[in-house]
């Protein structure tokens, strides 16, 4: 039902005057806005700056994983919920309605201002409201709607939506703000003066308060011991609207109820730090019932949450406290805004939810501009897995509507590991004339392919892959270990990824040797593919599977103690995303499991397994210091910080200048900058421009897919860094130990 | 009691380093003469001669009320709620003041109770020393309470002056909400 009314919604929608203009043209504009990326990153670099100081006065990881127990087990009584809200709700005095969808709580709420003959409602900021076009239904019906919220009172006067759940016009600046006021509302303000502009728009909002016959509201969370509605806001216009108004109406989905105070009072602790990085918005406020003399009115919004609670995949997405963070650490949501990244709901959580609430329609574009780097999962005070869910989106968009013929293409091949090889065999010849004996394919020039091409040379094809140089399925000779340790002696089976084996051999080597070095018995296994990562990113569940199994089937013949890979991203692909692959395939999964508790990236196992010693691999001489990148499956998905940095500083001596913003993604994502080659260029260069400014001379990391675009990137641009595996790094020291042993 | 009192002075402490930073002055006298006093150079401050005052606070504390007018400073118990709208000075009385993060509690279930906190342009708010709570964990018997007397509740946790950062992250205070906010305790409020 939700479904039916959903499409309805959205077929009201297209008829609008104030369509959502077509997802490319909203990339290009967003694109060409030199001021846009500026403001938006302003914004992520401060909040980041002060959500983390705020939420080391918490114990966030206990606190978070607390207050989502908390969600789960509403979801699983929502109803039950829901009543004891209302019950108590009615008690205190209020009128609670229940709307199936968005043109159903539009007319309840038409229906309340024509019952007290209101022309004019003030409203305190809610995104429920945006998602059913709340104003644009009622001025159609001849009722003025005013945003008191400043960021949302100039996106509505400029003719625009919220760019962000939290921030409405962070997207926008004081010129904007200038240009606005004074030429298209005709009121003079400063173009230079923030705070000047801010009380100019706060006295032309200021009147309406006491003129409105309505005031409407969201809700942070509906309290359902009490029958309360909780409301944060920093600027007091939503104490103003709920109270001067003779009618209070609040709009709130009905996930946002919580059982009790106590939970309550969590929310208050994650939302004020996760969204502005407070330790509490400024008012937090609650209501239970009426202002005497008043009447309250909460109108409870489906419009698809049910249909959200029934798809297992989803469900969490309903946990969801809208505080934003996870647009704040988003990469692409950094260049674009949020106007391009997502719909209505911005950011990452609205990239999951568009789809129930606007159609898939709606969401199959801006869900492309995910690059799964996982950063908002790990900011999330729910702990949503957002990144899981978004690429479940995208298989979905991907099932209805197929993929690309390229796209199509590159996985017809992966996952036919002949035909891999043979590709990359062909490929190897056929790149001769443009690598000139380099390792890139410079096709800066080549005029249809130039977008992608101009500012990123591509990485030639090895000559042989790794795994053509080794016996697959035999362990290479032992040698004696060059450092003690309680691994020396057990048996590794390496998985070098396929940018490793046909790409970098020499890193496929280079973890051969640091195992071999430490008494490893280390062997390639038999039947080695794809990972299948590249197909889940995608979106084409099938083929990953399928690669999976392929996977899943050769590390198992191993029989070795531990797997090992240089690659981040492959590990992360094994040991987490194989589970919910296969979630519902019990003996698949099953085998998934087991698998991972023996594979490991390099980093883990030397820390952890080998557990390397201080100093144990240090040169004899000095060592010039490295910068290192964080590859975003190393930290965001496998938890990797502090054991690359102890291998490197603390293991080899090697000092480490830190880039500045080192959580922030390179720009790889995989395919993705064929798709967005604008946003994967410039968050490269940021990333580039930060290393350079280390001093440092060479940039380390953990995964391929960082190497094979920074290395490109540093071509193109002829920038003098060199971009190397850690494994290189170790593999040299270990190799000058091994030539100069010191007892 | 001296250990009541001696609590209270460190959490007074803690509240002053948690709020001050976010724009809130805190002041703590010890008695309603002096606290009128502080109340008088606010109001002075402010260009006014008079300041609004919630009905709960006057109900409460008619020996400060007596105080600011011996003080020379006129007093208006806001009966109708218009009587607040955009004045300089507004008195209230706070449930209690949280130290953990700076906030007071105001429980103002009616309009015109509400509207010296809400619409005037510089709060202050009193706050009897012995109510101030360490943390946030005893929020949910005091809402508890709050929301369970059989009827409505409005009861709103304030944190400082009202602010946005709308504009490129720069932080303007003074939007709907007051834009200054003043704390006092006082120890022996009558």
């Amino acid at each position: 039902m939700a479904a039916t009314s959903n499409e309805a919604a959205t077929r009201q929608d297209s008829s609008d005057p104030h369509e959502i203009p077509p997802f490319r043209r909203r990339y290009e504009a967003a694109l060409a806005n030199p001021r846009l990326a500026a403001n938006v990153t302003r914004y992520q670099r401060n909040w980041r700056g002060n959500r983390d100081l705020s939420i080391d006065e918490i114990e966030f990881e206990g606190m978070r994983k607390s207050f989502k127990a908390t969600k789960e087990r509403v979801q699983e009584r929502l109803d039950d919920y829901l009543a004891q809200f209302q019950r108590a709700a009615e008690a205190a005095g209020t009128i609670v309605h229940h709307a199936g969808n968005a043109r159903d709580a539009n007319r309840i709420a038409l229906e309340i201002c024509r019952r007290h003959d209101a022309r004019q409602i003030v409203k305190s900021k809610s995104m429920v409201s945006e998602e059913i076009d709340f104003n644009h239904f009622l001025e159609g019906e001849g009722i003025e709607c005013v945003e008191t919220d400043l960021g949302e009172w100039i996106v509505q006067k400029a003719g625009q939506r919220p760019s962000h759940i939290v921030g409405p016009a962070l997207h926008m600046g004081r010129q904007d703000v200038a240009d606005l006021l004074n030429n298209r509302l005709q009121v003079p303000v400063s173009e230079e003066n923030i705070t000047e502009q801010v009380h100019t728009i706060r006295d032309l909002i200021r009147p309406l308060f006491f003129t409105a016959g309505v005031g409407m509201t969201g809700a942070n969370a509906l309290i359902a011991e009490s029958g309360t509605v909780m409301m944060c806001t920093n600027e007091g216009n939503g104490r103003m609207a709920s109270s001067v108004p003779p009618v209070h109406i609040v709009l709130a989905g009905i996930e946002k109820v919580i059982p009790t105070f106590d939970d309550a009072v969590t929310q208050l602790r994650l939302l004020g730090r996760s969204g502005t990085g407070q330790r509490i918005t400024v008012y937090s406020t609650f209501i239970t019932g009426p202002t005497p003399g008043h009447e309250m009115h909460i109108i409870l919004v489906d419009n698809g949450r049910r249909k959200m609670r029934s798809m297992p995949e989803f469900r969490e997405a309903l946990h969801c406290i809208r505080c934003g963070a996870c647009a704040n650490v988003c990469p692409p949501y950094r260049e674009v805004g949020g106007h391009v990244f997502g719909h209505i709901y911005t950011g990452a959580i609205g990239l999951v939810v568009t789809q129930f609430h606007h159609g898939l329609d709606a969401a199959a574009k801006p869900q492309s501009l995910c690059l799964s780097c996982n950063a908002c999962e790990t900011v999330c005070p729910v702990e949503i897995p957002l990144p899981r869910q978004i690429i479940d989106v995208r298989k979905i968009v991907v099932a209805k509507k197929g993929l690309p013929a390229p796209k199509r293409m590159a996985i017809a091949i992966l996952q036919r590991p002949k035909a891999f090889r043979y590709a990359t065999r062909v490929g190897s010849k056929a790149q001769l004339p443009f690598t000139r004996g380099s390792r890139f394919v410079r096709l800066r020039r080549v005029p249809r392919i130039r977008r992608q091409t101009r500012w990123r040379s591509l990485p030639a094809l090895a000559s042989k892959p790794a795994l053509a140089r080794i016996e697959p399925g035999i362990f290479l000779p032992q040698q004696s270990p060059v450092v003690q340790t309680p691994v020396a002696g057990k048996t590794a089976a390496i998985f070098p990824g396929c940018l490793t084996d046909r790409l970098y051999p020499e890193q496929g080597q280079a973890v051969i040797d640091v195992l071999r070095g430490l008494g490893l018995r280390v062997m390639a296994p038999r039947g080695l593919n794809c990972c299948g990562l590249p197909a889940s990113n995608m979106g084409d569940d099938n083929a990953a599977k399928r690669m999976a199994r392929q996977t899943i089937q050769a590390l198992e013949r191993a029989q070795c103690d531990f797997i090992v890979s240089g690659s981040a991203s492959c590990v992360a692909m094994i040991i987490q995303d194989y589970l919910h692959l296969f979630r519902n395939d019990p003996g698949w999964r099953r085998r998934a499991a087991n698998l991972a508790t023996k594979v490991r990236d390099l980093t883990t196992f030397l820390v952890h397994d080998a557990r390397l010693q201080p100093g144990s691999l240090a040169s004899s001489e000095e060592s010039d210091p490295v910068t290192y990148h964080d590859s975003c499956q190393g930290l965001n998905a496998l938890g990797l910080g502090p054991e690359p940095r102890y291998l490197l500083n603390d293991v080899l001596g090697i000092p480490i200048q830190e880039l500045d913003e080192n959580r922030v993604c390179c720009g790889f994502g995989g395919s993705f900058g064929f798709d967005y080659p604008e946003v994967s260029e410039r968050l490269m260069n940021s990333k580039l421009d930060n290393a350079t400014a280390t001093g440092a001379r060479t940039l380390a990391t953990d995964n391929q897919g960082c190497i094979l675009h920074l290395r490109g990137g540093c071509d193109a641009g002829k920038r003098p860094l060199t971009v190397s595996h850690i494994a290189e790094l170790i593999a040299e020291h270990l190799r000058e130990r091994q030539s100069h042993p010191t007892g | 009691m001296e250990t009541d009192l001696e609590q209270s002075l460190v959490l007074i402490a803690q509240f002053s380093e948690r709020a001050t930073p976010l724009g809130t002055v805190v002041e703590h006298v010890g008695a309603s003469d002096a606290a009128a006093l502080a109340i008088a150079d606010v109001v002075a401050t402010s260009g006014a001669d008079f300041v609004c005052v919630s009905r709960p606070l006057a109900d409460r504390a008619a020996g400060l009320v007596q105080s600011l007018v011996d003080a020379g400073t006129r007093v208006t118990v806001v009966k109708n709620a218009g009587e607040a709208r955009d004045q300089p000075v507004g008195l209230s009385l706070a449930q209690c003041a949280i130290a953990e993060s700076g906030s007071v509690l105001l429980d103002e279930r009616h309009l015109s109770d509400r509207s010296s906190s809400l619409m005037t342009l510089h709060s202050i708010v009193i706050v009897p020393s012995d109510e101030i709570l360490p943390s946030l964990d005893s929020v949910p018997g005091l809402l508890r309470q709050i929301a369970g007397t059989g009827s409505s509740g409005y009861a709103t946790f304030v944190t400082g002056p009202s602010r946005t950062a709308d504009i490129e992250m720069s932080l303007t205070v003074g939007v709907q909400g007051p834009g200054q906010v003043t704390v006092l305790f006082v120890d022996d409020l009558t």
